[in-house]
């Protein structure tokens, strides 16, 4: 059985990429365009793994990680930035609301994949 | 840092003073409050001088976001069609070759297509950089639009004429003038400061 992936991102090319990407990995992608898309989204499907970008119009990405980490079932699933921003200060803020790594953008494919082989569980 | 010149900031403009003489409504300025209008017309060409600069370095970075960006693609490109074709060649069965070496061939070629299929998606990630950046631009192309307006009334009017100012009203524009730099400071830092389509850095937490 497939894993969902939870794609949130206001730029369609980013959504598409990553989708791309991680149906190489077997993942099933759902997208939103903003925290608030994201937050719909999982409240209708369990998800393995969450990427999100951090500036977004509605919701921005560290409102939306730690609206995900008060759900009880979200506690752990590893969720990954992906930003254009690579400011200390920002990292530390999307530690701090729960993120599990922090990638800058652009993304290597390859390299994505392996990010995400560390931090999703194998079943 | 260049701040131009703003020359002599008497109310009644030189070449129309030559032109009319003298006249009644003529506004005589105090030199206090002249020097102070010098210093504000100095300071708002040097922040327009300063915020045009930014910009243009903004779409300078833009540029070679961009130049990368399409410099990539099109190698790609070149190489997967390349592939591609080749792929197909061998597919329709070269008759001087062995299956096996076809085979063989065949695999290099794909793998090859594959790892610039990386380049591709990453590279296509443009459009998402290329937006924040422009966004930041008109954020700023949009405040300098009111700084300009508000501070049209330094502008001589068709006469050549300055407008009387009084030393209040000049104080007020100097206020304006700091709350449109603290405005523009504070929409000066953008988040994209990658200057090409190389991949960024990774960290977990």
């Amino acid at each position: 059985m497939s894993k969902n992936a939870l794609i949130v991102d206001d730029s369609a090319t980013m959504r598409e990429m990553v989708s791309y990407t991680l149906k190489q990995a077997g993942f099933e992608p759902l997208t939103g365009k903003n925290g608030q898309e994201g937050l719909d989204q999982l409240a209708g499907a369990q998800v393995d793994l969450i990427i999100t970008d951090l500036n977004m119009p509605v919701m921005d990405g560290l409102t939306f990680i730690k609206a995900v980490r008060a759900k009880d079932e979200y506690k752990s699933t590893p969720i990954l930035m992906l930003t254009t921003e690579s400011r200390a200060d920002m990292k530390a803020q999307g530690k701090a609301a729960g993120a599990t790594g922090w990638l800058v953008k652009p993304f290597n494919p390859e390299m994505l994949l392996q990010v995400i082989a560390k931090v999703v569980p194998k079943t | 840092m260049a701040t131009g010149q703003a020359g002599d900031a008497s109310l009644v403009a030189p070449a129309a003073a030559d032109r009319n003489g003298p006249r009644q409504d003529d506004v005589v300025t105090p030199p206090d409050v002249r020097d102070r209008l010098n210093q504000l017309r100095d300071s708002v060409h040097s922040t327009l001088h300063h915020e045009f600069g930014t910009l243009a370095g903004d779409l300078d970075q833009l540029r070679g976001i961009l130049s990368d960006a399409a410099a990539k693609l099109s190698e790609a490109f070149c190489h997967m069609t390349v592939g591609s074709t080749a792929l197909l060649r061998l597919l329709d069965g070269a008759p001087d070759r062995s299956e096996a070496n076809s085979l063989k061939d065949a695999a290099s070629i794909a793998r090859d297509i594959s790892s610039r299929t990386v380049m591709t998606v990453q590279s296509l990630q443009f459009e998402d950089m290329a937006t924040q950046l422009l966004q930041h631009v008109d954020r700023r192309l949009a405040m300098l639009e009111v700084f300009s307006k508000e501070m049209a009334v330094l502008r001589p009017d068709p006469a050549g004429r300055m407008v009387p100012l009084t030393e209040e009203a000049l104080e007020d524009l100097f206020r304006l003038l700091e709350r449109h730099r603290a405005d523009l400071a504070s929409v000066g830092r953008k988040s994209v400061q990658q200057q090409s389509m190389d991949s960024g850095v990774v960290e977990l937490f």
